[in-house]
């Protein structure tokens, strides 16, 4: 039997791209495997190792690179209505997620567009094309952004769907896809929130750190989570313990749980 | 490998392992386009549950941070390309 501990990393990938374009693409398939886990809090050899520091948000620069037999990726978007929902943290199952943020595409909020590939040899080091930048930003007008600081509301332990649009609304968040109790979910909103208006200079990272560390300490082990402008995801997550929202349009934050055995 | 020679960054991870995850990548990057960052993921963590046990995580793109914990001799982070790519175990297998 394999040691079981587990330890902690911060990363940030390499920023060589300017900002990304304000697109909201969700691809969201669900399957349950035959096993179930079951939930143990017992981490040792807790350790944190620090990578090099991400320089983000840059200003909102639109350049454009092209790239030879770029192919143009539709978004395919799947935005569902919140439910509500209460798990027990006996016997959870564990359901994989996959999620994405795509720079290219046009952001069409109808049905699915299937992808469309190229078979031509790729490039050495492609360049990413933006596309539709503006569109994107104008079809974004609707979104309210309140000015933040969100600490004096009180939190709903019985929160409807009414509740979690407010909640949403006050500090500009949307919600991409759940698998959370709204209580939940409005903690990590209001915990982003804070974590955002703290930082003198906003970093992924510390946004990063200060999410997993708060459920960690409320909810348990393991958390994770995952904050950036541009990045997909394929992840296996607890019951539960789920969260993919975006904040102020471009920010898109990832935060789920995983089962953690006992070393024995 | 099409897309350059890969950078690790950070890794806790046998160099078997390691080698199979660059194999991984640079496979998805001949399957797959830069943009289509969830379907590398998806490729990579399939084949990693198949190969190395259930529970792996995986996240594609070029603009993150992240702050995780993982099971140990079960991470990477590496760069391909123009791409930066988390692979790590979070619950080891039951």
């Amino acid at each position: 039997m394999a040691h079981h501990s587990s330890q902690r990393r911060n990363l940030a990938a390499p920023e060589s791209n300017p900002t990304t374009p304000n697109s909201n693409p969700d691809l969201i398939q669900t399957y349950k495997p035959s096993f179930l886990v079951k939930h143990l809090t017992n981490l040792n050899l807790s350790q944190t190792h620090k990578t090099r520091p991400p320089h983000k948000h840059s200003p909102l620069i639109d350049t454009h690179l092209q790239a030879k037999a770029m192919a143009t990726s539709a978004i395919q978007e799947k935005e569902s209505t919140v439910p509500v929902k209460r798990t027990h943290k006996e016997k959870p199952q564990r359901h994989c997620l996959e999620l994405e943020r795509r720079k290219l595409g046009d952001p069409n909020d109808k049905g699915m567009v299937e992808d469309a590939k190229v078979v031509k040899g790729k490039p050495r080091n492609p360049h990413l094309e933006k596309h539709d930048v503006v569109v994107a930003a104008a079809e974004r007008m609707s979104v309210s952004l309140a000015p933040g600081g969100g600490g004096g509301r009180r939190r709903s332990f019985c929160g409807t769907q009414a509740d979690l649009r407010d909640v949403f609304a006050i500090n500009g968040a949307k919600m991409v896809s759940v698998d959370m109790p709204p209580f939940m979910q409005i903690h990590a909103v209001d915990c982003a929130r804070k974590a955002i208006d703290s930082m003198e200079k906003f970093t992924s990272k510390t946004l990063a750190l200060s999410l997993k560390k708060e459920f960690d300490g409320v909810y348990g082990p393991a958390w994770h989570c995952i904050v950036g402008t541009s990045f997909g995801s394929f992840v296996t997550h607890s019951v539960g313990g789920f969260l993919y929202f975006s904040m102020d349009k471009k920010l898109y934050i990832l935060l789920f749980k995983t089962a953690v055995h006992k070393a024995a | 490998m099409l897309e350059g020679k890969a950078v690790i960054g950070e890794t806790d991870m046998l160099q078997t392992m390691q080698q199979d995850a660059l194999n991984l990548a640079s496979k998805a990057l001949d399957f797959f386009d830069v943009t289509e960052a969830t379907d590398i993921a998806r490729f990579i963590k399939k084949e990693f549950d198949r190969t190395h046990g259930p529970g792996w995580q995986c996240i594609v793109g070029t603009d993150f941070g992240s702050f995780v914990t993982h099971c140990c001799g079960c991470f990477i982070y590496f760069c391909i390309g123009s791409l930066a790519i988390l692979l790590f175990r979070g619950s080891p297998p039951p």
